[in-house]
């Protein structure tokens, strides 16, 4: 369990490295506008980071088939509602609804 | 446009309600939206072993969902101050392109001005997209961030104080925020639609975990930013990029934000 004294500096140490990224850019509003790898990056960088963070968030133990078939019908099932409803709280809520149903009472 | 020649003024307090109440119109569907994400968030705050009373200051200070989610599972195994810096860094980078289009020189006040770069979130700029066509005074942009950040910090709060009344038997729960990132990589890919930029950012996960398992998440994330780094170098000197528009990607963020 973390002490206190860490969590303040965590969380303060977050806060300030996303503010400095929402306020330095207005110091630079012109040239970022201009910068070709800064246009390139803007377009590709949602796409790879996201994809990244969903297998980044996967369970420990994900190559073991009783920790990964859970996991897998719970992205099917978010995954296809998202297809088909295009409702992010849904398919969120969906999705975990499948993994926690399949963990919290096994057949 | 309608009214484009009448810059909006609000000097006394009836004008300053109103466009408080106009701004409330504006955030409501983003709040009752996010409402679920909030009280999950919390939820699985405590869940994680975290103090209840952290949830409202990560939720208030950062703002930043999908950070927010991650740091849970950080803050919960002691990670240290660099990993969480550079996690932060590289999560949030994409706010760096949110300044280009967002409405601050709206904003009245230095003070105000410092608030409203806090408060930029994902959903305070998608609100604001409309914001220069439809005249949007400096009050309307500042309640729609302050009453975004106040029911984002809300519903955390209720979460973490509604989340010790679930069972220790239901397991899983941590599963929601695997979901929150697969939809926002479906959206993403909506916004841009390439498999090579997948593959890329799926190669690095795989080679990371595998390389890396204890820092896997920043090591994917420093490998897919190389690799476009190199493909962008590569692409500039044979001369392929010059279809390319410079100023369109920037305005397909808005249709990314949550």
């Amino acid at each position: 369990m973390p002490d206190s004294l860490y969590l303040f500096s965590a969380i303060a140490v977050s806060t300030a490295v996303t503010f400095g990224l929402r306020a330095l850019p207005f110091a630079f509003i012109a040239k970022l506008r201009s910068n070709g790898f800064i246009n390139y990056l803007a377009l590709r960088m949602p796409l790879g980071i996201m994809v990244v963070l969903v297998a980044a968030t996967l369970p420990a133990g994900i190559m073991d088939p009783a920790v990964a078939w859970p996991v897998a019908a719970a992205l099917a099932a978010t995954v296809g509602l998202h297809l088909l409803k295009s409702n992010a709280v849904l398919s969120v809520l969906g999705g975990t609804a499948v993994h926690v149903g399949i963990l919290s009472w096994p057949l | 446009m309608i009214g484009a020649a009448t810059p909006v003024q609000p000097s006394t307090a009836a004008s300053k309600w109103q466009q408080i109440r106009l701004g409330a119109k504006n955030v409501l569907p983003a709040s009752v939206a996010v409402m679920p994400l909030g009280l999950a968030l919390g939820v699985l705050l405590v869940r994680s072993g975290l103090p209840w009373w952290s949830a409202p200051l990560l939720a208030g200070l950062v703002l930043a969902g999908s950070l927010e989610f991650l740091l849970i599972g950080l803050l919960a195994a002691v990670a240290p101050l660099s990993h969480i810096a550079l996690t932060s860094l590289l999560v949030n980078f994409r706010h760096v392109f949110y300044a280009i289009s967002f409405p601050l020189h709206r904003v009245r006040g230095k003070g105000a001005k410092i608030y409203s770069m806090f408060a930029l979130t994902d959903e305070a700029y998608a609100l604001t997209l409309q914001a220069e066509r439809n005249n949007y005074s400096s009050t309307r942009i500042l309640a729609i961030q302050g009453l975004l950040h106040a029911s984002w910090t809300t519903s955390v709060l209720a979460g973490a104080l509604l989340g010790s009344l679930i069972p220790e038997s239901i397991k899983g729960l941590e599963f929601a925020v695997t979901a929150l990132f697969a939809v926002l990589a479906i959206e993403a890919f909506k916004a841009y639609r390439s498999i090579p930029v997948s593959g890329l950012a799926l190669i690095s996960a795989v080679v990371a975990s595998w390389i890396a398992p204890q820092s896997m998440m920043v090591v994917a994330m420093a490998m897919f930013l190389a690799g476009l780094a190199v493909a962008y170098l590569l692409r500039r000197r044979t001369g392929a990029g010059d279809g390319e528009p410079a100023a369109a990607p920037l305005q397909e963020e808005g249709s990314n934000a949550r």
